[in-house]
């Protein structure tokens, strides 16, 4: 080998040598136990609190957040809003605190518009995500999902063109609450009553939809084929009932009631009446029960209308019918995206005790009309007149007693639409219902205030910081080079 | 000591009177204040200056764009113009040693790219004396992570200039280098398994974006540029030292 050859040889493996030394170097500093971190921000709380941090480093290793920063309200984008740009500068700035401060147990995945679309569906399929679901926190087979309006404070934009502003945000807490009812193991319980419906919470065509998205917002679902067996359990969901209950099972219906403990209660069109009277002896003092009929409405179609059809049965709501000031009907509304309840019985609000307030979270529109039995079906005919209808109730008490004794209740008219796939067209509805059954809306005590800094300049003031900007400092700097040019010449 | 301190007088004096080096810097102030009067225009900033640092320090056209082309432009002057003009050989064979000179080089270009710098963070001087109120806190660490990113482009620029005295091969190539830093980690970002963790540990925008523009100071984020700045200076001195041997 000549000398030169020996000589290039040396030269790479020392330079690779060189390179291999660079890298452990940094492999051992990239460590997060090795991590020195300073917040620098004016705030000074642009990471983590130490609560959070504890609460992540209790998670087993292999934990997943996914989370996915995409500006769907085109309301909170009007007029150029700093509500998205805001919340994910945020949301970028903390995970990546909480990634490293969790010790090397959470993987984090920011998908935004920037990602793969491979990635981002595959990821929006895997989690079942819906629109305004911005955080997936998962620990093994279980995970928690923190919607977008669960973590931000948003000011709606005004009519006067005023744009959305943030107005406060509980991600810190948000981040660390499900951290640590993932990692305890200690999910709160959401007991589905499947009375005679043996194997209905394991069948797709029934109510494991309906199971999946309980266990997607943090729950431990139990099967309760008696109503007996669930005083120890957070939630009730009664997704239709196909059997009128026995007497000491409405007992326990009722002290389940009294106890002041949530309840989502489904009942459709087509419910057994002793069901629904008994329902509605223990309901009316709480201002909401539920009517008797199948809620219609005409379907519009480019070929006139359609009546006398069963399609008049499923009442595709848009935000319109839905309350926007309810925390469970609010989102959906201003998203303006469509609900669809099959099979509904009208649920009538009315006066309430003392002791309750009551909102029609849904409605039909005004040319919906009530099929009662005798008529024909799905066509306007003898009695039956047009007008609003409700589809659904929330009632809670002016005084909660506590998380697990908030009171609240919420009425359905349709259990059909709670069944298989039709979940998925009510997956917004029944989710946010479910959230604030539990008690999670926002809370105040959990907000932070988001601190703004505003620079509106105005013409002569922008043009200013222009002309400095392109044409004062580049001319200084080719001025310079010019004179310089010049001297080295003379 | 005193060697290597008369041969960064000698590199800064050279850079700070030079045509060239002021006609790139022209460039560089016109290129950044366009982009900094275009964010300044935008809504969102106007209604929350906390996003200016973000995005133009963060993960945006300025690092994308800007930052990798402009270092080895100026590194160019250190070692491929000696080369090209013969003044290199006797600079090598000068009782100084390889390491000073190529130190002295390095930092003097560090120190001069602290002037392009300047020129941006006069821009928020300004922004402030009309009243901005501004997130210091987020710009400094944003200049930081900046002149940490500049520091590791010249680094590399400056081992491109080593190979020939051929001026478009020494930008040209540190230049290709600095872009292949930036997109090759990137393009393996989601890539599974040690190969995923590899590149997210080496990008650099995800540091600029997450640690530096957010307001953080890491330091693995500085660490990063760091070591990487000390590799490309080691193979340039390892470059120089194999030519003298083969000389």
């Amino acid at each position: 080998m000549s000398r030169r050859l020996r000589l290039a040889a040396l030269t790479v493996a020392v330079g690779l040598a060189g390179v291999g030394v660079a890298m452990l170097l940094l492999a051992v500093l990239a460590r997060p136990a090795l991590r020195l971190r300073a917040d620098m921000t004016h705030t000074g709380g642009a990471g983590v609190s130490e609560r959070t941090a504890a609460a992540l480093r209790t998670l087993p290793e292999g934990s997943r957040l996914t989370v996915f920063m995409f500006p769907e309200n085109p309301a909170w984008a009007w007029n150029g809003s700093a509500v998205y740009p805001r919340a994910f500068d945020r949301l970028i700035s903390l995970l990546e605190d909480a990634r490293l401060r969790a010790g090397g147990r959470l993987e984090v995945t920011l998908l935004d518009r920037t990602s793969s679309l491979l990635e981002t569906e595959e990821a929006q399929r895997r989690l079942g995500r819906r629109p305004g679901d911005a955080l997936f926190l998962e620990v093994g087979d279980t995970r928690k999902v923190l919607a977008f309006e669960e973590l931000f404070q948003v000011i709606e934009p005004t009519r006067d063109g005023q744009p959305a502003r943030l107005r406060a945000e509980r991600l810190d807490h948000a981040l660390g609450n499900a951290a640590l009812a993932l990692a305890s193991g200690a999910l709160p319980r959401v007991a589905i009553y499947t009375a005679a419906r043996a194997g209905a919470l394991y069948d797709p065509q029934q109510l494991l939809p309906l199971a999946r998205l309980l266990t997607d917002e943090g729950f431990e679902v139990v099967d309760a084929t008696d109503l007996r067996g669930v005083q120890d359990a957070d939630l009730l969901v009664v997704p239709g009932q196909h059997q009128a209950f026995a007497p000491a099972e409405l007992d326990a219906a009722r002290a389940w009631l009294d106890a002041g403990k949530p309840l989502l209660l489904a009942l459709g069109a087509f419910a057994d009446e002793r069901v629904v009277e008994d329902w509605n002896a223990l309901l009316s003092e709480r201002g909401a029960v539920f009517g008797s009929g199948l809620i219609c409405e005409p379907v519009r179609t480019s070929g006139g209308v359609i009546e006398g059809d069963p399609i008049c049965g499923h009442l595709e709501t848009s935000g319109a019918e839905f309350d926007d000031q309810h925390a469970i009907s609010s989102r959906i509304s201003t998203s303006g995206r469509a609900q669809i309840f099959t099979a509904t019985r009208p649920v009538e609000t009315g006066a309430a005790g003392n002791a309750f307030t009551i909102a029609r979270v849904a409605r039909s529109e005004v040319e919906a009309w009530l099929d009662l039995p005798g008529g024909k079906d799905f066509i306007l005919d003898g009695a039956e007149r047009r007008g609003i209808r409700g589809i659904a109730a929330a009632s809670e008490p002016w005084m909660a007693q506590g998380d697990a004794a908030n009171g609240r209740l919420v009425l359905l008219g349709s259990a059909a639409s709670l069944e298989g796939g039709r979940l998925a067209a009510l997956h917004d509805f029944t989710a946010a219902a479910v959230r604030w059954l539990a008690g999670r809306e926002m809370r105040d005590f959990e907000l932070v205030a988001t601190r703004e800094l505003p620079f509106r300049p105005d013409r002569a003031t922008q043009a200013r910081i222009d002309n400095l900007a392109v044409l004062v400092l580049p001319g200084a700097a080719f001025l310079a080079a010019f004179g310089i040019f010049l001297r080295r010449r003379r | 000591m005193r060697a290597f301190i008369a041969q960064f007088k000698r590199e800064l004096r050279g850079l700070l009177l030079s045509p060239y080096a002021f006609v790139l810097l022209g460039f560089w102030f016109l290129l950044n204040g366009f982009f900094f009067a275009y964010l300044l225009r935008s809504p969102a900033v106007q209604n929350d200056l906390t996003l200016l640092p973000p995005y133009l320090f963060g993960n945006g056209l300025l690092v994308w764009l800007l930052l990798p082309a402009f270092p080895p432009l100026l590194a160019l002057k250190l070692l491929a113009e000696e080369q090209r003009v013969g003044t290199l050989e006797p600079l090598l064979t000068a009782p100084v040693r390889d390491a000073a000179v190529l130190l002295a080089k390095y930092l003097a270009a560090c120190v001069f790219f602290l002037v392009f710098w300047g020129g941006v963070a006069a821009l928020f001087l300004v922004l402030n004396l009309h009243g901005a109120q501004l997130d210091w806190g987020r710009v400094g660490c944003g200049f930081l992570g900046a002149m940490l990113c500049s520091s590791l482009f010249l680094a590399a620029g400056l081992w491109a200039s080593s190979w020939s005295g051929n001026l478009v091969l020494a930008a040209g190539g540190g230049a290709a280098l600095n872009y292949m830093m930036l997109f090759v980690p990137s393009l393996l970002l989601d890539a599974p398994g040690r190969v995923g963790t590899f590149a997210r540990a080496a990008y650099l925008p995800g540091f600029l974006d997450q640690a530096f523009a957010a307001g953080w100071i890491d330091s693995y984020a500085i660490a990063l540029p760091l070591v990487l700045s000390a590799l490309f200076l080691f193979l340039t001195w390892l470059r120089l030292a194999a030519r003298r041997m083969l000389a």
